[in-house]
């Protein structure tokens, strides 16, 4: 199990910002699913989740999707507790905090380059993740919960 | 003093600013996020800006004596020493004439005493634009200087003054706030450590235990933590005679013989307090009308001026810079107050970004300069459908029923004030996305106030001009509760004036 999470736990860090998580970040990773337990997870949020698990570019694609349509999923979660445990820790917490750009042109280009890589990423989860929910939906008889 | 008095852990570290000091704790986790991660904030509660700091969470710790149900608000309350201002922002702002209509007494029998909070806590505050609303009275020092964000923001409203204020009915100057700009007794100014939020380390913004803590020294003074206040007890005369608590120890009952009692509890603490004295005494359950709380919203902007400069995490962390928005009249004052969000957790705020997180984690470090927060202040007033009153049906101690609905041209009201400061931000410079405007849920600002008014004239369920009840001759309130009005301001300041005022007259 802990290696499990301390590789999904690799895998979000350099997904987010590129750089491998050191033992402190694992290791609160791993704590805090110790102390949360095994939380229920439905079937479609296992296969966003296995997916983005898969292949980076799976990733981003499940990434857009979750960003859009499923702000609770497990993966998406999973993401926002890797990027509050990077937040408190030197180095991540600073690269976390420099900009990028270093002007108000190269910056709002980047933040429609963003805006593009999001809009193609949820393009891309519609036709690839969209039959799968609706394949988990039929199976749990049609709940919305899948 | 009789408190339960519950204490914070000591200032860690304090030397270090936010950035080192996140190098130099072993666990920073579990400083910012807690042990137990309460202060992560996950996407099922994005629609929080802010996560409560862990190194405060003594402050709302809940109590096992205290029984509450709310309905149409979710109110806060504190069992900590210094009470609720302990996990204050330190907005210090003066009632003018105008807020106090419905007060029995004007400014000028409050500005002695706003001087006189001002010399012994440390209040910044200049002459600008915002004297108009704020009344610049005695002891105030001068301000910390801007950094760099708000600096810029306060020189696009010079440059566009007139329009904004003609137009959208907008001021802007510098923000009133209890924090030191220069000694003051043992605390030395702000030194820009960047962790207001965190616990001030160096005691240079203002809480309460600091007076506390001088009280403590004084031979006339003597505080007795540990007692949960259950009611008073009174004579025939109705004249208080004692106060009862119960041990937080051990659970066991004390009686405590008074000459004159002075309840501080905050609004709801103290009118529980009087309640249960009543229900206990003749068995009568009674109903206290008038509970009033500010309404707030939150507006998150982008300063297109600041965006990819480089973000600064050391300096203050609350409020440089204010607003006031005039209305149809002056009781219809908007009270606003901006933050340059330096060094709250940024992961609350990077998943509410418009896309997918690897994005909003990049775009993040380019906005993150640019980003401020306005926090929008609303006014309310007394009306009898909002109240108090004992639930006495089930078992062990009565439980507080509150029952609160806000005004019915609230939404008006909101829409509004925000649809003029979002114009009047575009005409600085400044977006303030519609979608990320927040309503806070009443009780959330956590100024409590107007159960027992003050009234010239003797009425029951009401006190003094001077706060001593008239139903109990030895009865004093010194908290929100004898606020016969609530306009948009924080009410902190005017609390102290006001408890300062009650002490100087009748004590």
């Amino acid at each position: 199990m802990h290696n499990f999470l301390e590789r999904e736990c690799r895998v979000f860090t350099r997904y987010l910002i590129g750089m491998e998580p050191d033992a402190y970040v694992i290791g609160k990773y791993i704590d805090y699913h110790r102390r949360a337990g095994a939380e229920p997870i439905a079937s479609f949020d296992r296969a966003l989740l296995n997916a983005a698990m898969a292949a980076r570019v799976l990733m981003w694609i499940a990434d857009s999707y979750t960003a859009a349509f499923r702000r609770n999923a497990q993966l998406r979660r999973k993401l926002v507790l890797v990027l509050a445990l990077l937040e408190c820790r030197p180095p991540y917490s600073d690269h976390l905090d420099t900009p990028g750009h270093l002007s108000a042109v190269t910056a709002i280009l980047s933040l429609a380059g963003q805006g593009m890589a999001f809009g193609l990423g949820v393009a891309a989860s519609l036709v690839i993740f969209e039959p799968v929910r609706l394949w988990c939906a039929i199976k749990a008889g049609g709940g919305r919960s899948a | 003093m009789l408190d339960v008095g519950r204490r914070g852990p000591g200032p860690v570290l304090p030397e270090e600013d936010f950035p080192s000091l996140k190098a130099a704790l072993d666990d920073p986790a579990a400083y910012l996020l807690g042990r137990d991660y309460e202060a992560l904030i996950l996407p099922d509660f994005e629609r929080e800006y802010y996560g409560f700091p862990p190194s405060k969470s003594h402050v709302f710790a809940p109590n096992p004596e205290w029984r509450m149900h709310a309905t149409g608000m979710s109110p806060l309350v504190t069992f900590a020493a210094g009470g609720l201002a302990e996990a204050w922002t330190g907005g210090s702002y003066p009632f003018n004439d105008d807020d106090l209509e419905r007060f029995p007494f004007g400014y000028d029998h409050l500005a002695p005493h706003y001087e006189t909070v001002a010399r012994r806590i440390g209040i910044t505050g200049v002459s600008d634009d915002l004297s108009r609303f704020m009344p610049l009275h005695g002891g105030l020092t001068g301000p910390l200087e801007l950094d760099d964000h708000p600096a810029r923001l306060l020189h696009s409203y010079q440059r566009k003054r007139q329009s904004l204020n003609s137009r959208y009915g907008l001021f802007m100057g510098r923000a009133r706030s209890a924090v030191l700009s220069g000694n003051l007794g043992a605390r030395k100014p702000c030194s820009k450590l960047g962790r207001c939020l965190w616990g001030c380390p160096t005691q240079s913004l203002y809480t309460p235990s600091v007076t506390l803590g001088d009280c403590m020294m004084k031979p006339n003074f003597r505080y007795t933590p540990g007692h949960y206040i259950t009611h008073f007890r009174f004579d025939s005369g109705n004249r208080v005679t004692g106060v009862v608590s119960r041990s937080a120890a051990d659970a066991s009952e004390h009686e405590f013989p008074v000459g004159r009692l002075v309840l501080g509890g905050g609004t709801l603490s103290s009118s529980a307090i009087f309640m249960n004295s009543i229900h206990r005494d003749s068995g009568r359950t009674i109903t206290l009308h008038g509970l009033m709380d500010n309404r707030q919203v939150l507006m998150p902007f982008v300063n297109l001026g600041m965006l990819g400069r480089r973000f600064e995490p050391r300096g203050y962390q609350y409020h440089q810079l204010a607003m006031g928005l005039v209305g149809a009249s002056p009781r219809d004052y908007v009270h606003a107050l901006i933050t340059t969000l330096t060094t709250a957790l940024i992961h609350p705020l990077i998943q509410q970004l418009p896309f997918h997180l690897r994005g909003s984690a990049a775009a993040f470090r380019d906005l993150h300069a640019a980003l401020g927060l306005i926090n929008v202040n609303f006014a309310d007033s007394r009306r009898e459908e909002n109240q108090l009153t004992l639930d006495t049906s089930t078992p062990g101690a009565p439980r507080l029923l509150i029952r609160y609905a806000p005004r019915t041209d609230e939404p008006g009201r909101i829409a509004a004030a925000t649809r003029a400061l979002r114009s009047a931000l575009l005409r600085m410079g400044c977006i303030a996305p519609s979608r990320m405007t927040r309503l806070r849920p009443m009780g959330a600002s956590v100024h409590y106030a107007g159960t027992i008014p003050m009234r010239s004239k003797p009425e029951p369920l009401t006190c003094s001009p001077r706060c001593r009840s008239h139903d109990f001759e030895n009865l004093y309130f010194i908290d929100g509760t004898s606020l016969p009005d609530l306009p948009a301001k924080n009410l902190t300041l005017t609390l102290m004036a006001n408890a300062v005022r009650v002490a100087e007259l009748e004590f």
